[in-house]
């Protein structure tokens, strides 16, 4: 299966290419499509070419978080089911959608992902990292929940 | 011993800071830093309280981090140096004000221009300071305030009054 995010299977290519503007803290950004697809809930989302950069940038600013930008064919199937999902109670335009991944560089342990989508007027993918320490931040206000994430929700 | 900490704020809100030595990759196992309402991690058996932290929306999320890190902050010793800010010795809480104040609120952290005459007329600098420092009497330092507890000096460029 590919990696590359040009050409990865079940997603819809079709509005590639066309630009959207996003509404961020009263900002109008301008975004360019590369493919979209549904979550879980059927709600449609964007993966554009800023969020793109974006995250490979921001990933390889750092030797320990290099390799994510290896896995970004993963972020439509953590989207798409997650093994949980929630909301920043300090900013609710980010949702969260937590999954796991084989990862090959830890010896295909699994380990916890978060695709961090900015819902606006529009949603896209805003970011997308390792999370390091293994566990959902307390500051995420859960909305949904597998029996998979009760051992990242421990303490909670 | 303080440690060094490298620390990128971005457009998207996003702050992240990682202790550069400890940034060895993804081989190593880590276990949970101390603070609950951000994520943080440190590598198993290291010596710091964390090597590694994120925090999205960090504009929004600033008044509650700050009030967990302020809180933990009385039991965790570690203290981090962020050159690029001039900043030495400091506790977390420091880093991430100094971070709100000059790229959030867009205005420079809290400076004072003092002279060092008055700090040397109460406490007289030892020698081997003054050697590696050449601070000498009324030599321009900005003074600024950490925290309620630490003031840093630094001198004032281009000053060469002796």
């Amino acid at each position: 299966m590919s990696t590359d995010v040009f050409a990865l299977r079940n997603v819809d290519y079709s509005e590639k290419g066309m630009e959207l503007e996003i509404i961020v803290e009263g900002q109008h950004k301008l975004q360019t499509v590369i493919y979209a697809d549904v979550d879980y809930q059927g709600e449609k989302w964007y993966y554009t070419q800023e969020g793109h950069q974006y995250i490979l940038d921001a990933r390889r600013g750092r030797v320990s978080q290099r390799f994510v930008t290896g896995y970004l064919d993963k972020i439509p199937v953590i989207i798409g089911q997650p093994i949980a999902t929630g909301r920043d109670v300090r900013h609710k335009e980010n949702h969260l959608y937590f999954g796991e991944i084989a990862v090959a560089e830890r010896g295909y342990k699994k380990e916890l992902f978060v695709v961090l989508m900015k819902k606006t007027n529009i949603n896209v993918v805003w970011n997308f990292y390792w999370l390091e320490d293994g566990k959902i931040p307390h500051s995420v206000d859960v909305l949904y929940r597998t029996r998979r994430a009760r051992k990242y929700l421990r303490g909670r | 011993m303080a440690h060094n900490l490298k620390v990128v704020y971005d457009e998207r809100d996003t702050l992240e800071i990682w202790i550069p030595e400890f940034d060895v990759g993804p081989e190593y196992d880590r276990e949970p830093g101390p603070y609950e309402m951000f994520s943080n991690a440190r590598l198993k058996e290291a010596d710091s309280a964390l090597d590694w932290l994120i925090v999205n929306s960090f504009s929004h999320a600033y008044p509650m981090i700050m009030a967990e890190v302020r809180n933990k902050e009385t039991s965790i010793p570690d203290r981090y140096n962020v050159s690029e800010f001039g900043l030495y010795d400091v506790p977390l809480s420091a880093v991430l004000e100094y971070v709100y104040q000059t790229y959030v609120l867009k205005r420079p952290s809290p400076v004072l221009e003092a002279t060092v005459v008055v700090v040397q007329q109460a406490i007289p600098l030892p020698d081997h300071v003054i050697r590696k420092t050449n601070i000498r009497d009324n030599t321009r330092l900005l003074v600024r305030v950490i925290d309620e507890n630490t003031l840093q000096l630094s001198k004032v460029d281009g000053d060469d009054r002796k």
